[in-house]
């Protein structure tokens, strides 16, 4: 770093002066170009020399200048404009936000933007106010549907929850698959932490209302400049500065409810005891009805000699009621923002909450955010901005990401025996162990007092902050320096109350961890431009050095007096204490070189060198290239008079980036604890390494075209890619007789190597149109976007067509292939399911070996959205339709709810309704049966994952929003200078043939959908004050 | 100025590599191996995580008991526990043991400080006796290993006989040595196992069991794999020996049941120590909650005394019970019945649980398990020398077990089908609920006759599968019949 401080300060010698001469006084008003205001402060210079003014309060200026002069206005947040004298003596200028020009803008790394024009990569944009008010706790999950090539799934229904971003498609098989953020150019660590507890989302520390605009870097033209950590796409996100003036003050209120999308149709208590009843008579053919009525009625519970009208008497309880509920959704801040020519501020503070559709899980943010931005001298900028947050999420039992705990509601509600109460009549909970009651059935807690007693959350306390120093060197050049941290702190706790039958045994339990990761970066970048005549050059280049650190300890104790106290030292025994570190360290050097000839043919090249403590110590640096070109047509002579094309521009780029998101020491041979024997701890051998390790290489080539037509009423861009992902980190799996698996340690047997390929392919198409114009009568606005992907795995390890552990990678098929015995129906003589075997015969017998790909998987193939906005005089109306096609995924919720009572957990009526009953029936649901199998004899369970494969495209209603500025004339009287009311549903309608609770999910960790906290429907209503 | 650039970029460029320091991060909670045995601390602390691979649910901790005895002919499955149990009992295909990579764990953490003994500065004593332990721990791993997995020698069905389990003997702990072994034959499997069991009598210290591996542990390791392996003779002498050494005693008929009760069993050669609280396998995965309702020992003796209305809450699932004809085996006044009684209600089924493991160690879930007791020893010498058509010897044996379990002996045991038959009785009586009976019909080559469906010898189900991603990720190893 040291010796770029030197050359840096090399450059301030080679600074040329300027002699001048003055010839003429120039007087003029400078203006806002929204609102007429005057504008004081604006700084008036003659280009080319150190001779200047500034506007006074009414905006006027003086100025003597020389012949042939050029004037500069410039003002922070104002876009600067250059006006030759020429042999005028007054000149009045209005001057715009440069909000405008930031939205047009495409950020292209290190603080470095071009034109939309001049853009040479495929990115895509979206604009801070697309995203304002939503009732959204995280960026990421609000810019679902909106870009063309960008998939986004929420992982579940949390609020503030996991979401996945897929840029371009999935490129790793094994390594990460989220792309980089940055905010404000800090690199951000986007882990989610504390899964078991609540589900964390990194991104949430930021009021989505507090981001200007976002910026997506899909291909590597553009994205290589981040190199090693680009290879899942770089997502840019600008926050709010400042604008000079009048210090204005805002404040907004949101409040609304949210509520589940749907229940499950589930049996009745008559419906379940007459399907127990049938099951048990299956498999006991020779035992007599009654007795067999008799003993059914014994195992739930009941008097064996219950008459039929008694039985047609017991009552049925609504568990899915009692667990998913409406609950509520807030959100008030304040912002105030202003300030001077030198100094420029942006500062607010909000309060956000809501609930999820699940009882007693919810999302909490305080977030305050300064931004500073502070003109020096001529030379000298520094910008600062801080954000500070602190979320506290309360999880359901089990984790949200799916559970398959007993005792966790989001799992469990649909599965209890309908006739178990919810209550007592004395209001407390039924089934508690101390009052002797045991909840007949499998499920035996009362997950709703689970839910109602058990105390988990996590608190995130996470601090986002940076201080960027830019050094004008001269006009073509200047240095930029910027230090950055990502502050993340967690407290988890999880409070097992020892009332309540999991923990009544051990008299409660507790287990805190803590947890915190310091991420620090810093780079310094020197930008040059120059033009000389048609020939325009310009670029960067820098170095940067990150470092990430995560460490955190645990406990567990047990033995709580009483369920007032929660705290560890109320704990009659410790149990456990755990602890861990890890790290890694980044350094690269990089540079970016473009150049245009005349603004028509656009040229780009980019270089990074960079190195990651990850990879072995005989691959640990790697160089990442790209190139691109971008033909202006529409400023060709042939063009630039059409009436109809306004724009187009024809891209091309092909280049590289990397992948290191595997283990901090996957390279590494390593020992490590292995539990403890006589009260010493033990160790044991935990990774082969493999010291050859080296980068996941993407290599996407990019074709797009940039179309403007009618001044701009139709827009938008094309692009065709093929992303082939090179030498991916595959964990080779290694036969377990070598010795390093062991579920003990949760080690398992494989050597990470670079072996995979995966290849991506695909088309992305986004389009606005201005449907109508009538100016501030009426305006409709339409934007849609669509992205096809192919994906193909097509190489795995030598001789390897099926990833060992993973059916779903193999080669010659997408990944996430489904993969099961494909299942037959049932035989209609008997009652029986059937599969096909590997010759396509009808068997019985599922055999783990014959499972193969069933021809569907879970990747979409199109999506995207569409979104109608109408505008008339002060009232908006935007429609937002989301929309993802072509997805196959494993229901496993229902692979739970279709036993029929085969197990002592209710079901859903569809399987009741569709069982098969009597010979000659054709049908998919077979007989009921204990415990969904046959008798005896080698027999396979009638529970088999290929039964649960669905269609889970779904078209949704994504967003309703409508929204009303009261009119100025309304306002006049007092100080307020605008106000907007706003009404908001989100996901108010799904079109879907899923089952489930919602088609939305990611499947993590294996469990499908199978007991994760569904999403959910909110209605909101709000309104915006503006001081 | 692109000159500029360029040379801040080759300086850069340059130095960057260079700064090796720069990208340098050490872990800290895993060392490197290389450091890993190379101190005597570090040996010792290997051994200790080698003994800890036992107590894996997998293995000691539950499944090589509790599973067992789900497959096998003296329980029935209760379903309260949300179907746990439940397909194995009713013997389901791909329902079976497991723990192929436990196993083959802990082998290779034993090979691996077989490999660095020799090169260790640990004091020459001290190799021996932690060589001697390594040894036994090996030699269990491969008999148990081979009991799940594969056929015992004399008794194969040839038509479904892929061999026994692959046998690695060295340490791998680098990329380089990783192997695809082929399924050894199980003729020497066993002769491995009785190289490391003979190394292991030798060398394996007298004292410090029976948490730990002792010389009398390694006999009676090496009686009952010469048992199954129809070494009559090798059985006799080793049991004998395992008998006489100083580890573990045959509890009288008035201490039996305090026995097992207490923490640690008196006629323990060998048992897997579950020490502290964090050790618990929980109410999910314990081998107490597996069989009982009941929550301690005190509660099992007060239930005992009365029985309350309402019941105390059952604390454990109880799936894996006694069945009626089992039951029905215990003649009046045995003192091994008591180790059975009504348990708690759990999903309205009230019913008799095998109460062998209460959460005896004070924390509930959490009980040791015993591998090897002298009780055993006594019943292995008898049929060894019932085999051998030692008649007297074996009658004194299985009656030293029935008077000492409160019968009288008996004194028409004249043929060898009589001592036999008896030997059998009484094994399964003394060793129910250990994990010993599915094993024992599966080393004669006899069916399991239960009612929920036979299992036969020649039925594929009497061997567990092998993992299905070993047999992807290892071309040269077969999956067993059926699978």
């Amino acid at each position: 770093m040291n010796r770029i401080v030197q050359i840096g300060l090399c450059l301030l010698t080679i600074l040329a002066g300027h002699a001048q001469a003055q010839d003429e006084t120039i007087t003029g008003r400078v203006t806002s170009a929204e609102d007429g205001a005057a504008l004081p402060g604006v700084n008036v210079s003659v280009k080319g020399t150190s001779s200047g003014t500034a506007t006074g309060a009414d905006g006027v200026y003086r100025l003597n200048v020389p012949t042939n002069a050029t004037l500069v206005f410039s003002f922070i947040g104002l876009v600067s404009q250059e006006i030759a004298v020429g042999s005028r003596t007054a000149i009045d200028v209005q001057l715009a936000s440069n909000v405008r020009l930031l939205s047009e803008a495409v950020i292209i790394g290190y603080g470095a933007a071009v034109s939309k024009k001049e853009a040479t990569g495929a990115t895509s944009n979206v604009r801070g106010d697309a995203i304002t008010n939503l009732p959204l706790q995280s960026f990421d999950r609000a810019m679902q549907g909106r870009v063309a090539g960008v998939q986004i799934s929420s992982a579940n229904g949390t609020p503030g929850g996991a979401v996945s971003v897929r840029i371009r498609g999935v490129g790793s098989i094994t390594a990460g698959t989220q792309p980089l953020y940055i905010v404000d150019g800090v690199q951000l660590n986007n882990r989610s932490d504390g899964g078991a507890t609540a589900n964390t989302n990194p991104l949430a520390f930021l009021n989505p209302n507090d981001i200007e605009s976002i910026d997506i870097l899909k291909d590597a033209a553009t994205a290589a400049i981040y190199g090693a950590q680009a290879a899942n796409g770089v997502v840019l996100i600008t926050t709010k500065k400042g604008k000079a003036g009048r210090t204005q003050v805002g404040f907004n209120a949101y409040t609304g409810i949210t509520e589940p999308i749907r229940t499950l149709a589930v049996m009745n208590t008559q419906e379940f005891i007459s399907t127990r009843i049938e099951a048990s008579s299956t498999n006991r053919p020779t035992i007599p009805a009654e007795t067999i009525r008799g003993n059914v009625l014994a195992e739930l519970g009941f008097n064996r000699d219950l008459s039929d009208a008694e039985i047609a008497a017991l009552p049925t309880y609504d568990w899915q009621k009692e667990a998913y509920k409406t609950g509520i959704v807030q959100n008030y801040e304040v912002t105030a923002q202003g300030g001077t020519d030198k100094t420029t501020f942006y500062s607010s503070l909000s309060y956000n909450k809501q609930d999820a559709s699940l009882i007693n899980v919810d999302f909490r943010r305080v977030a305050a955010r300064i931004s500073l931005t502070n003109k020096i001298n001529d030379r000298i900028t520094t910008e600062t901005s801080l954000n500070l947050s602190s979320i506290t999420q309360r999880g359901p039992y089990g984790g949200a990401g799916g559970s398959l705990a007993f005792g966790a509601p989001q799992y469990s509600a649909p599965l209890i025996l309908p006739f178990n109460p919810i209550t007592n009549p004395d209001g407390s909970f039924y089934g508690l162990p101390a009052s002797g009651v045991v909840m007949p059935g499998d499920l035996s807690q009362n997950v709703i007092a689970n839910a109602n007693f058990i105390k988990s959350s996590v608190v995130s306390n996470q601090a986002v902050g940076n201080l960027t120093v830019t050094y004008k060197i001269n006009d073509h050049l200047f240095v930029r320096g910027l230090g950055g941290i990502d502050f993340r702190s967690l407290k988890g706790s999880f409070y097992g109350d020892p009332r309540l039958s999991d923990y009544f045994a051990i008299r409660g339990t507790l287990t805190n961890f803590l947890s915190d990761n310091l991420n620090y970066n810093t780079n310094v970048t020197l930008n040059f431009s120059k033009s000389l005549n048609k020939h325009s050059l310009s670029g960067l280049g820098g170095v940067e050095y990150r470092s990430d650190v995560n460490e955190g300890t645990s406990l567990n104790a047990q033995g709580f007096p009483s369920p007032d106290f929660t705290t560890a030292n109320a704990a009659a025994e410790p149990s456990s204490v755990g602890g861990f570190w890890t790290g890694v360290k980044r350094a690269a050097v990089f540079g970016n070189l473009r150049y245009d000839y005349d603004k028509k043919y656009l040229f780009s090249a980019v270089l990074r060198y960079d190195g990651s403590s990850r990879f072995g110590a005989n691959n640990q640096w790697g160089l990442f290239p790209s190139l691109s070109a971008k033909w202006l047509l529409s400023e060709e002579a042939f063009l630039k008079a059409s009436p109809v094309v306004s724009d187009l521009g024809l891209r091309a780029s092909v280049g590289s980036t990397g992948n290191d998101q595997i283990d901090n020491f996957a390279s590494r041979r390593l020992y490590g604890l292995n539990g403890v024997y006589q009260g010493n701890s033990g160790t044991g051998p935990s990774l082969l390494g493999n010291s050859n390790l080296r980068w996941e290489r993407n290599v996407t080539y990019n074709v797009g075209l940039d179309y403007g037509f009618f001044g701009g009423r139709i827009k938008g861009a094309v692009d065709v890619f093929r992303r082939i992902s090179r030498d991916l980190l595959l964990d080779r799996s290694i036969p377990a007789t070598n010795g390093f698996t062991n579920a003990q340690n949760n080690t398992t047997s494989f050597i990470t190597e670079n072996i995979g390929e995966v290849i991506n392919e695909g088309i992305e198409w986004e389009v606005t149109t201005v449907n109508l114009d009538r100016g501030n009568r009426f305006r409709w606005e339409t934007s849609f976007n669509v992205s096809a992907i192919r994906n193909e795995v097509t190489k795995l390890s030598e001789g390897v067509d099926v990833l060992p552990g993973d059916l779903t990678v193999r080669v010659g098929y997408p990944l996430f292939t489904n993969v099961a015995v494909p299942f037959a129906g049932v035989n209609p003589a008997n009652g029986r399911p059937m599969w096909y075997d590997p010759n396509g015969n009808l068997t019985y017998l599922v055999r783990t070996a014959d499972q193969r790909p069933l021809g569907h998987n879970d990747l979409s193939k199109y999506f995207g959205g569409l979104t109608n906005t109408f505008t008339m005089g002060g009232l908006e109306l935007s429609v937002f339709f989301q929309y993802d096609y072509g997805r196959t995924a494993y229901n496993g919720q229902e692979f739970r709810l279709a036993d029929n009572a085969g197990v002592l957990r209710n079901g859903l009526t569809y399987y009741r309704d569709n069982r098969w009953t009597t010979p000659g029936q054709i049908t998919a649901v077979p007989r009921p049966a204990e415990n969904r199998t046959e008798l005896s004899g080698r027999v396979s369970s009638y529970q088999t994952a290929g039964r649960f494969y669905q269609d889970a495209s779904y078209i949704r209603l994504k967003q309703l929003t409508l929204a009303y500025k009261l009119p100025k004339s309304l306002l006049e009287s007092g100080k307020i200078s605008g106000v907007r009311i706003y009404a908001q549903a989100i996901n108010l309608l799904t079109w879907t043939e899923w089952t489930g609770f919602d088609p939305e999910f990611l499947s993590l960790g294996g469990n499908g959908n199978q007991g994760i906290v569904p999403t959910s429907r909110n209605y909101t209503f709000g309104i915006q004050v503006q001081l | 100025m692109n000159k500029l650039t360029a040379c801040i970029l080759s300086i850069a460029l340059l130095s960057l590599p260079g700064c090796s320091s720069l990208l340098e991060v050490e872990p800290r909670q895993s060392i490197d191996t290389d450091q890993a045995l190379a101190t005597p601390e570090g040996i010792r602390a290997a051994l200790f995580g080698t003994y800890s691979n036992l107590k894996a649910q997998a293995l000691y901790g539950r499944d090589l008991l509790a599973i067992a005895e789900a497959l096998g002919d003296n329980t029935v499955i209760i379903n309260r526990a949300g179907g746990r149990f439940v397909n194995e009992g009713q013997n389901v295909i791909n329902n079976h043991l497991g723990g192929w990579g436990t196993y083959y764990y802990t082998i290779n953490q034993c090979n691996l400080i077989l490999k660095a003994l020799p090169e260790s500065t640990l004091p020459e004593p001290e190799k021996d006796t932690i060589e001697g332990e390594v040894k036994f721990i090996r030699a269990l791993m491969y008999f148990d290993l081979s009991r799940v997995y594969a056929y015992e020698p004399g008794v194969s069905v040839p038509a479904l006989d892929k061999g026994a389990v692959p046998l690695l003997l060295e340490g791998i702990d680098s990329p380089e040595q990783v192997a695809y072994p082929v399924r050894n034959a199980a003729g020497e499997v066993y002769a491995q196992i009785y190289r490391d069991l003979q190394d292991a009598t030798a060398k394996a210290p007298a004292t410090g069991g029976p948490n730990r591996a002792t010389a009398g542990a390694a006999h009676a390791l090496l009686a009952r794999v010469a048992l199954y392996n129809q070494d009559w003779s090798t059985a006799v002498q080793s049991a004998t020996a395992a008998l006489a050494s100083s580890v573990g005693r045959l509890a009288g008929n008035s201490e039996y049941v305090a026995a097992w009760r207490a923490n640690g069993n008196p006629e323990s050669i060998f048992e897997v120590l579950f020490n502290s609280r964090q050790e618990s396998l929980g109410v999910n995965n314990s081998l107490q909650s597996a069989y009982t309702t009941i929550g301690s020992v005190s509660q099992a003796s007060s239930l005992l005394a009365s029985r309350p209305t309402p019941l105390p809450p059952a604390t454990g699932w109880g799936s894996v019970v006694p069945t009626p004809t089992f039951l029905g085996l215990f003649t009046t006044g045995d003192v091994r019945r008591q180790l059975y009684q009504l348990g708690l209600n759990r999903s309205n089924n009230v019913i008799i649980e095998c109460t062998k493991f209460l959460g005896k160690s004070g924390t509930i879930y959490m009980d040791n398990v015993p591998v090897l007791r002298v009780s055993e020893m006594y019943l292995i010498r008898a049929e060894a020398a019932a085999r051998l058509n030692q008649l007297v010897g074996a009658a004194e044996d299985v009656n030293r077990i029935r008077t000492r379990a409160g019968l009288l002996a008996l004194t028409e045991l004249d043929s060898q089908t009589k001592v036999l038959t008896e030997i059998e009785l009484q094994r399964r009586l003394e060793l129910a609920f250990e994990g010993h009976r599915w094993f024992d019909l599966k080393r004669q080559g006899r069916d399991v006759v239960k009612a929920t469906g036979n299992v036969s010898y020649g039925d594929t189900r009497t061997l567990a599968p092998l993992p299905n991603s070993e047999i992807l990720a290892n071309k040269n190893l077969e999956q067993n019949s059926g699978y």
